[in-house]
């Protein structure tokens, strides 16, 4: 008898309430080897750093189907796989069996995620959606999608005939300083951007940035406030619990780091790149460190190159800089990926 | 070498959570039964509690109480359907209602409802009767539609307890995501009990303090019971 015969016979057995512990513990098993190769496909640092492992998001996955009632019968399993669907996989060939539980497996895991979303989504990405749900509510906001890029007009309604003044991209800046003034530190995202559009229409101001450079603000914003309210240490914040410690990332951050100056220094030598090229990348890839720490990657490449080689031209970006870029986030990325794996190979996580 | 050892870590994590949902669970908090050594009643008029069938059905096998003297855990035998029925009765309705009865040896659990009355099943000899013991929640939530959830009672080590509780809609069902926050670090929620509106009881093995659950149509009032 084929593996799935005998898996939907342990099934069935289930179903009617006439299992033994070992029955149970083949399908499970089953449905977490199924599980476990896609988790593995989507689990990334984030994940890892919420403190799941593959592992656990597959028995949360699983667990979900063995949820008893007070007779000690399996509910949600029961409803998945009744009579009817047990019957026709009875007469029907394995592979359509093993094809019907995989379909299902993967559905429950798409929730599982989405019921973990809260904890394993980059905080970053969760104040980008508390911005954009508060400005949609925010008469005088508009928001606009273009070439992949979420730009914000804060246009707020004026008595005076005078044109306003509009504050661009470049003078976000500006926008954190009017923040910073304002005393706008401390609120949540809707009340601060209750108050900013207020504040703005005070100073007859328009703002047209894009949605980054807003979360930007917004997260200076609450730094800075932060800095103040408890004194010019540096503000600890509760990472959650996790196989992968702060000083454990730390000491891989430096790694990484000294891996890249080796990497560019061999650009140069070979003359690939000039001095000061060397140091925009060095800067750059620091920032996008920081970033995958602190929730993940927020702007193109070429933003973070562009922070310290202002006069690259995206032309030239894409002519020269862009290939060795990539390649070194890419290298940065693997050795990431190599860490993560033996850190968890090493506590027996997979 | 190591990649036997990974796997046995793995295997154990798979193993844990099949004996926990197969198996009655080595709950932290339980209060073991005696035999107690007065005369049984046969006489179904000394059952006397409400919601029974008024004619003479059942007959008391047993009882056995806890070393306290509070627990007090009445078998009966239902001589229609030839099943143990078992009744928990304690003074504090919190010990009592949604409490796990822990047959030792059978490797069985079952919870009592809301008048403390669970179901058994039908057993050959009367070695299961040797090792009983009773876990009651160790902490309760009421969640009301709109509203969080409040403690309405919480036992020593569970009294920081908090319940953070989340509702998602996938399609028609709607699922509540349930975690238990700011436990003691030696705590461990082995069970988590969701008694919808009185009448439907899910019980969950908790992975991480966290259980999901998912609602019949029109759900209204939810207690979640938590077990250590």
């Amino acid at each position: 008898m084929g593996e799935e015969r005998k898996l939907l016979l342990k099934l069935l057995y289930i179903i009617n309430n006439n299992y033994t512990e070992s029955d149970l513990e083949d399908l499970i098993r089953s449905m977490v080897s199924l599980l476990l190769p896609l988790i593995r496909k989507q689990s990334g640092l984030y994940l890892k750093l919420a403190g799941y492992q593959p592992q656990d998001i597959a028995l949360l996955t699983v667990s979900t189907l063995f949820i008893r009632n007070r007779q000690g019968r399996f509910p949600v399993l029961e409803k998945l796989f009744n009579w009817k669907i047990v019957e026709k996989f009875m007469v029907a060939s394995e592979v359509d069996f093993k094809r019907y539980l995989k379909n299902i497996l993967a559905r429950r895991l798409k929730q599982t995620f989405y019921y973990l979303s809260s904890e394993i989504r980059p905080e970053r990405t969760k104040i980008k959606r508390e911005i954009l749900y508060a400005l949609k509510k925010l008469p005088g906001c508009r928001i606009n999608k273009e070439k992949g890029r979420t730009l914000v007009v804060i246009r707020p309604d004026y008595e005076g005939k005078v044109e306003p003044e509009t504050l661009t991209e470049d003078q976000s800046d500006r926008l954190l300083e009017i923040c910073l003034n304002r005393g706008l530190g401390g609120l949540q995202v809707p009340r601060f951007f209750k108050r900013l559009v207020e504040v703005l229409s005070g100073q007859q101001l328009v703002a047209e940035v894009s949605l980054n450079s807003l979360l930007e603000v917004y997260i200076e914003t609450q730094r800075n406030y932060l800095l103040a309210e408890f004194g010019n240490g540096p503000v600890n914040w509760a990472r959650p619990e996790t196989d992968t410690s702060c000083q454990e990332l730390s000491i891989w951050m430096e790694e990484l780091r000294a891996r890249n100056i080796l990497l560019l220094n061999r650009y140069l030598a070979r003359n690939k790149i000039a001095e000061k090229d060397r140091e925009a990348y060095l800067k750059a890839l620091n920032d996008l460190l920081q970033d995958w720490q602190e929730g993940g990657q927020e702007k193109p490449l070429f933003a973070y190159l562009k922070k310290y080689s202002p006069e690259i031209s995206p032309e030239e970006y894409r002519k020269e800089k862009r290939k060795i870029l990539e390649y070194l986030v890419k290298t940065s990325r693997d050795f990431l990926k190599v860490k993560l794996r033996e850190q968890q190979i090493a506590s027996g996580g997979i | 070498m190591m990649d036997r050892n990974l796997k046995k870590a793995a295997d154990r994590k798979l193993i844990n959570l099949c004996s926990e949902i197969a198996r009655p669970s080595g709950f932290g908090n339980r209060v073991r039964l005696f035999h107690r050594l007065s005369q049984v009643s046969p006489f179904p008029h000394l059952v006397g509690f409400s919601g029974l069938p008024s004619y003479e059905i059942y007959a008391e096998k047993r009882a056995l109480i806890s070393s306290d003297q509070n627990f007090l855990l009445r078998i009966l035998y239902d001589q229609l359907s030839g099943r143990l029925e078992a009744h928990l009765l304690h003074p504090l309705e919190h010990k009592y209602r949604y409490a796990f009865i822990v047959l030792d040896s059978l490797n069985r659990e079952f919870l009592t409802d809301h008048h403390g009355w669970a179901t058994l099943d039908q057993f050959d000899d009367d070695r299961w009767l040797y090792s009983v013991y009773v876990s009651p929640p160790g902490a309760i939530f009421e969640l009301k539609p709109g509203g969080q959830p409040v403690q309405i009672y919480a036992g020593e080590s569970l009294k920081d307890c908090q319940l953070k509780t989340e509702f998602f809609s996938v399609g028609p069902q709607s699922t509540l995501k349930v975690q238990a926050v700011n436990l003691p670090e030696s705590v461990e929620i082995k069970r988590m009990v969701l008694v919808i509106d009185g009448e439907e009881t899910l019980i969950a093995v908790p992975r991480k303090d966290l259980a999901f659950y998912e609602l019949p149509e029109g759900a209204c009032c939810l207690r979640i019971y938590l077990y250590e």
